[in-house]
């Protein structure tokens, strides 16, 4: 059943939505895409291949020499307000239309970040209070989350549509070629670093891929179907919490594999699924009340 | 049977958009490995002597950044790119714009004369993996 307000303990993790779960989720949100927000106006002063809204507007004009410092001071008021819960409606439509600007100036410098999702939660967020302030269908503490939870999973939903209209089945029959991908990926970190060590390393695992053909095949054409059953996300937070590590372990393969992350998909996953600073909360609130039980646990 | 309503208007309307929109930020398809194809490329910059310079502490950018920015240059100027079909003439091109954006994102003071961009094209030929590396373009250091 969903409360309105609802202690935070371990028997209404997957039953309700408690303000608290939602404060440590706000909280992470800011501490993983604010940092990013803020470097990319303070260094990114052009435009040089324009992108998305940067096609209809000079997005590096936010990031003039006084300008910048107003953006980045905004920035972190709206971060802020959004932690606090004030205003917002218009908080995360401001946080929403900022970051769009700065992510598209970010692609715009030519670095594709697929960050499209991480404006999108806020705006999924502004619908959901949209809705409280028109009193329209369902309660605020589980549509904000709820409407965020829809956009994650249709980014993985996504993913699995385009590899399944580009390659078809030889998305798994061609999976010998993840070899080169995999060298791709290792011959980055020797690129960056100049230490030979990373591009060896990649080439041992290339040829471990090469000489494994029928298992690669298996995990490729499992972690297809993970993606393009994300809809399982959405049923409810039980069924989101546990297939939420399907999709965590899929990130985690590609990254012993391809030695890449693809962060701002995997963050949100984490976040919104694990709330791994909440779940940290509930067992040290745990343990306290199990070294002082006399302690009454308030409500929240 | 009660059914549960879910609602998931933003889920599918956001499905709709990004397939109808394709690649407008934020709309994407989301196309990153899709394909397996018989090709990679990497991107590096070395001295004059051809060693490798490493772009951590030279550089503000990263070596996957050099790849997002050939293919970003490739599709500005209507270059088609992949399994080594780009000419020579093209390459010069792409080189000599990517190597003056690297340079522009130095940190500091550089302390060689001259700098130069390859291409690594890794492909599998007869089961085996074959490495061509190709100079891209040389530029001096300002």
């Amino acid at each position: 059943m969903i409360g309105n307000s609802t202690r935070p303990t371990w028997n209404n993790l997957f039953t309700s939505y408690g303000n608290i779960e939602w404060l440590f989720i706000k909280i992470s949100l800011v501490i993983t895409i604010w940092p990013g927000l803020i470097y990319t106006v303070l260094t990114k002063t052009n435009q040089p291949y324009p992108i998305g809204i940067c096609e209809l507007i000079n997005c590096a004009s936010i990031t003039g020499d006084v300008v910048k410092y107003f953006v980045v001071g905004t920035l972190v008021i709206l971060a802020l307000l959004y932690i606090l819960e004030k205003k917002m409606l218009w908080t995360t439509c401001l946080i929403f239309i900022l970051a769009l600007i700065i992510f598209a100036l970010q692609e715009s410098n030519g670095q594709k970040g697929r960050s499209g999702l991480l404006s999108l939660l806020f705006l999924a967020q502004a619908f959901a209070y949209f809705f409280k302030a028109r009193n329209i269908h369902g309660n605020i503490e589980k549509n904000r989350i709820q409407f965020s939870v829809q956009m994650i999973a249709a980014v993985y939903t996504l993913a699995a549509i385009s590899k399944i209209y580009t390659s078809g089945i030889n998305w798994i029959v061609d999976s010998p070629n993840i070899a080169l991908q995999i060298i791709k990926s290792y011959q980055y970190d020797y690129i960056n670093t100049g230490e030979i060590g990373f591009s060896e390393y990649g080439m041992t695992i290339a040829n471990w891929v090469g000489n494994h053909t029928l298992f690669m095949q298996i995990l490729l054409g499992g972690s297809l179907l993970v993606e393009l059953c994300s809809f399982v996300l959405m049923l409810n937070k039980k069924w989101a919490f546990y297939y939420s590590f399907l999709l965590l372990f899929m990130h985690i393969g590609i990254y012993i594999m391809l030695n890449i992350t693809f962060p701002t998909v995997s963050n949100p996953l984490i976040i919104f699924f694990m709330n791994p600073l909440y779940l940290i909360f509930l067992s040290l609130r745990s343990i306290y009340f199990l070294i002082k039980p006399d302690k009454v646990q308030l409500a929240e | 049977m009660k059914i549960k309503y879910i609602s998931v208007f933003l889920f599918v309307g956001y499905i709709i958009l990004s397939l109808l929109f394709n690649e407008f930020h934020p709309f994407s398809k989301y196309p990153m490995y899709n394909s397996f194809p018989n090709y990679a490329y990497t991107f590096y910059v070395s001295d004059e002597q051809g060693k490798l310079v490493p772009l951590q502490g030279h550089f503000q950018m990263q070596a996957n950044e050099l790849s997002h920015l050939y293919t970003t240059i490739c599709e500005t100027k209507n270059i088609k790119h992949g399994n080594g079909m780009e000419s020579d003439e093209e390459l010069g091109i792409i080189g000599k714009e990517m190597l003056e954006r690297i340079i522009s994102s130095k940190k500091g003071t550089l302390k060689n004369d001259s700098l130069s961009i390859h291409r690594e094209y890794y492909y599998f030929e007869n089961g085996n993996i074959i490495k061509d590396d190709r100079e891209l373009y040389t530029a001096n250091v300002e």
